[in-house]
């Protein structure tokens, strides 16, 4: 069921930590700590370097890819403290823009839903969180959410942008004004939070305990159109709990899914919102998923050979 | 099928020389597909030493469900994608689909699963080498067919007495040809001399009774040297047994009771000659008629002969109770499952085939979706079994029901392969109450290609009533063709998209364009603008300069003149045009009729030291288009006294 079908030499000169395929399935970027940021056209199975953009001068974190309407752009953060966005013009990649307000390291980074415009959300080891938005002309305006979480944050992930209870009552005109901007965050202070923007201002609206210990990552389920809400949280506890809010009373309710024994350092939704990615806790990448009946099970499994054998396929 | 059940069956491992000190992490790709690597906590990363220059940096992409990309799975999705729409449209038009159109779907399902299988066997038997993958798909597909073939019998079938058991022999006989192999093993083989000599001439006669095939085993018995058809022979014997077994079929005007009547008092003819002593002489003959008689115990002696516990319980009730009907074929699985070892040794099938028999749905696309390694089957299974009220809603906590998330896993398996997004649209389109948002997700992923293909997006879009898909569709489009420099594509997307702001910047492109070269890369599409000229004033200047284009070349030069100078006047157009627009004046200056009068030439006039005065338009010019410039402005300023004074005179 589950194979190996093909492995890349990225030619990355040191470890990646991000690997983001953009929107169609079409290009791959690739982020390292050799402090660069490499782009591969996948056609038919196989990769094929395209570019390699320099301009970190520190390990890059993540790499993220903005909704194609509004062009090829690529947004990258990293251990310099830097966020540096780029952008493909007649198949040439250059520095659109650089926002380095942030005075540590610059842990994650997330685009914002296209329907809101573009715009993305930074969290950093300083504690803040910045969101930025395009203005036009390449202007782009910050807010800044200072103290988010002490002694840092490690993860940002931004609400879908749907309106609560759109499958019910038909869109109207005012649709646009309906969405939700929120933003969940996790950080060092063993609590995932959830940012709201009203009137202009981001305010925290919920705090998320049940970690103890740093949480290394959050991530929003991709919604369905059902008013309720799902977040998967990972943390240095070994425990990955999957909270939920029916959207109504704004209670978020969670769910341990699984407690490793190891810290347990990524979690990632699938399109479809349905499978979740769990990597770390016990050496493995693990695939789980709610059965009908509620209860999230592990159907997959992804573990580690250590071949003697220079053989890296199958 | 291998053992899909065992621990490690969905666990893969990555080779890579780096995990031996570093984490494994996962980040999701689009579809069922995940890109792997190693790395290591971010914050240490920074301050450790690096010792993993010496080995490259890999990373693994990840794929499951990767049977549906074989040629004959391509075949099966996009051939099932056909009845799968038939059976929707169906439900739409009348509501619900009635019990025998269900069947015809589920047979067209079947004949397709069949013709797929057909297929694998040609490859496989073609191929000069064994190939373990073409093995493995046709067993998948045998065990697909099988499965929905009983289902169908089951769920779907089933006549208004509920009784199975015909169709059930004929599944038997059907998908497991054990009596035709042993028959043709008795033939086939000379060193006997004759069949009735060769060792599975016994086991072919009981394969064939078991599977109810009485005339068959008739004519066996006729081959055998002793058979004879004096009154108390016990060939003659049990060939009268067999001769007058009734065969129960709903379609035959025949009652149940009726048949119940008929069919003990053979039985009881059968038991009363075997307890008689017929055939005391013959063992094998007893043995026969014990199977004749439904009796158990013989039933256990043959199993080596003849295989599952399925099998045998069909065997067994076709001579115990041939009117048994669905609801009470479950009350005999124990006893036969127990036979073979009991519950803890029946493998997946068995378990899928058992909830079939204990006619329990919902675990029987349980048990699919957890062996088959395949959605197609549970997916297409549950649809229909939907219509058949079978399937129950069930909501979830998640929110969908179960034949939906089934849909959407299927179509999620297919996704990562482009060109089944024709397929995956259809099917989410039928997803119910959430197939908007479903499709809303999956279009946004959709490779656009070509302008072909995304207009064909659009289109579906567009009969959906995701508009603002179809707007972020547009907007991509239209920043391709810009970056591309093709305006006038460009400005049809903007159109399309209603992006007045856009298709102005356009427009004024394609003026400069024309004031620079003369020419008009897309004009034509000027023609078809319609009312969307009216988007922004630069395209309502573009539809009406073209329109004066037009009038020229039908020589209606009157029309045309007063056309342009409305331009001029208006100050509709922009500046860095209105040398192009006066110089057009100069023909119509030239002509001997008159086309403007005093006060229309005093105002072209007008323009022409608007235009002296703002030199700065002149800037960007070499020094050589300046000269040519000044000698047209000059040139045209002559003709317009002459213009003038021709007016003043007429």
């Amino acid at each position: 069921m589950v194979s190996v079908i093909n492995t890349v030499d990225t030619s990355h000169e040191d470890m990646i930590h991000d690997a983001q395929m953009d929107y169609y399935g079409l290009q791959l970027a690739t982020c390292s700590s050799d402090r660069t940021v490499k782009i591969f056209e996948v056609k038919n199975g196989t990769q094929r370097l395209l570019t390699t953009l320099d301009g970190h001068e520190g390990p890059v974190w993540q790499v993220a890819w903005a909704h194609p309407k509004y062009g090829r752009i690529l947004a990258s953060c990293s251990y310099d403290r830097k966020v540096i966005i780029w952008k493909e013009h007649d198949g040439h990649w250059s520095k659109l823009y650089e926002f380095n307000d942030h005075k540590s390291s610059v842990n994650s980074l997330s685009w914002a839903p296209h329907t809101l415009g573009l715009a993305f959300a930074c969290g950093s080891s300083d504690g803040s969180i910045s969101v930025l938005k395009h203005m036009g002309d390449n202007q782009w305006d910050c807010q800044k959410i200072n103290n988010a979480h002490s002694v840092g944050c490690n993860a940002v992930s931004w609400a879908p942008a749907t309106v609560p209870g759109s499958l019910i009552e038909p869109p109207s005109n005012s649709y646009q004004n309906n969405f939700v901007r929120k933003i969940a965050s996790a950080g060092c202070d063993n609590l995932v939070k959830i940012w709201c923007e009203k009137d202009g201002q981001w305010i925290e609206e919920d705090k998320l305990d049940g970690h103890t210990d740093w949480v290394r990552d959050c991530a929003w389920a991709p919604s369905v159109g059902l008013p309720d809400s799902k977040i998967a949280s990972c943390s240095q506890d070994g425990r990955v709990i999957v909270w939920s809010s029916s959207g109504k009373d704004g209670v978020w309710t969670s769910k341990i899914l699984e407690k490793f024994e190891d810290v347990v350092w990524h979690v990632s939704w699938s399109l479809t919102g349905d499978i979740l990615a769990v990597s770390g806790g016990n050496n493995k990448v693990s695939l789980w998923k709610e059965g009908l009946n509620g209860e999230w099970t592990c159907i997959s499994e992804i573990g580690k050979g250590q071949s003697n054998s220079n053989s890296v396929c199958d | 099928m291998e053992e899909p059940d065992s621990d490690n069956a969905n666990e893969i491992v990555v080779y890579d020389p780096l995990m031996e000190h570093h984490a494994l992490h996962a980040h999701w790709q689009s579809g069922h597909s995940l890109m792997a690597f190693a790395s290591t906590d971010t914050l240490a990363s920074v301050d450790q030493p690096r010792d993993v220059s010496q080995h490259p940096i890999y990373l693994h992409e990840i794929h499951w469900n990767r049977e549906m990309h074989s040629p004959v799975a391509r075949k099966l999705v996009n051939e099932s994608r056909l009845v799968f729409v038939g059976v929707q449209q169906q439900a739409e038009i009348s509501g619900k689909p009635t019990k025998s159109q269900l069947l015809k779907f589920s047979r067209n399902y079947r004949s397709i699963l069949q013709s797929c299988f057909m297929e694998l066997r040609q490859k496989f038997e073609g191929s000069e080498e064994f190939d373990e993958e073409l093995e493995k798909q046709m067993q998948l597909y045998s065990m697909m067919e099988l499965i929905w073939s009983l289902c169908e019998i089951l769920f779907i079938e089933n006549s208004p007495d509920g009784t199975v058991l015909i169709q059930l022999v004929e599944w038997c006989k059907w998908h497991f040809p054990v009596a035709d192999d042993y028959v043709r093993l008795c033939y086939n083989a000379d060193d006997y001399g004759s069949p009735a000599q060769h060792p599975n001439y016994w086991p072919a006669i009981y394969t064939l009774a078991l599977q109810g095939r009485t005339s068959e085993v008739r004519e066996m018995l006729k081959l055998h040297p002793a058979f004879q058809t004096q009154e108390h022979d016990p060939f003659a014997s049990i060939d009268e047994l067999l001769r007058k077994m009734p065969i129960f079929s709903y379609h035959q005007s025949q009652s149940t009771n009726e048949f119940e009547m008929k069919w003990r008092h053979w039985h009881d003819e059968c038991v009363k000659r075997f307890y008689g002593g017929d055939f005391d002489t013959m063992p094998n003959l007893k043995t026969l008629s014990r199977i004749l008689c439904g009796d158990e115990g013989i039933i256990q002696e043959l199993t080596e002969l003849y295989g599952s516990w399925y099998q045998m319980l069909i065997s067994y009730l076709y001579f115990k109770n041939p009117t048994i009907s669905v609801s009470e074929l479950h009350y005999h699985t124990k006893a036969f499952i127990d036979i073979f070892g009991g519950q803890s040794e029946l493998g997946p099938l068995d378990r899928i085939l058992l909830a079939a028999f204990k006619f329990d749905v919902s675990q029987v696309i349980r048990e699919c979706c957890k062996h088959l390694g395949t959605w197609w089957l549970p997916t297409h299974l549950a649809d229909l079994l939907h219509y058949c009220d079978l399937v129950p809603l069930s909501i979830t906590e998640s929110g969908t029901n179960v034949r939906e998330h089934l849909i959407v896993e299927y179509t999620s398996s297919l996704s990562n392969f482009d060109s089944f997004w024709p397929v995956v649209v259809d099917y989410l389109s039928f997803c119910g109450s959430l197939s908007n948002h479903y499709l809303g997700l999956f279009v946004q992923r959709i490779p656009l290609s070509s302008e072909k293909k995304a207009a064909k997006v659009i289109r579906i879009c567009e009969k959906r009533g995701l508009l603002k898909e179809v707007e972020s569709i547009c907007r991509q489009m239209k920043m391709k063709s810009m970056q591309h420099n093709r305006l006038g594509t460009a400005l049809s997307w903007c159109i399309k998209a209603n992006d007045s702001s856009f298709a102005m910047i356009i427009a004024d492109k394609m003026l400069k364009e024309y004031a620079r070269t003369g020419l008009f890369s897309n004009i034509d599409l000027i023609d078809y603008l319609g009312s969307s000229v009216l988007m922004s004033e630069s395209l309502t200047f573009l539809g009406k300069y073209r329109d004066f284009h037009k009038l020229y070349a039908a020589e209606k030069f009157k029309d045309a003149g007063q056309l342009l100078l409305n331009l001029l006047m208006s100050r509709k157009a922009p500046l860095d045009f209105w040398p192009s627009l006066l110089m057009d004046c100069l023909p119509l200056l030239e002509r001997n009729n008159l086309i403007y009068d005093v006060e229309e030439t005093t105002g072209l006039l007008a323009c022409l030291n608007v235009l002296d005065q703002k030199q700065k338009i002149f800037d960007s010019m070499t020094e050589i288009e300046r000269e040519n410039q000044e000698k047209k402005m000059k040139h045209l300023r002559l003709a317009l006294t002459n213009n003038l004074a021709k007016a003043i005179v007429s």
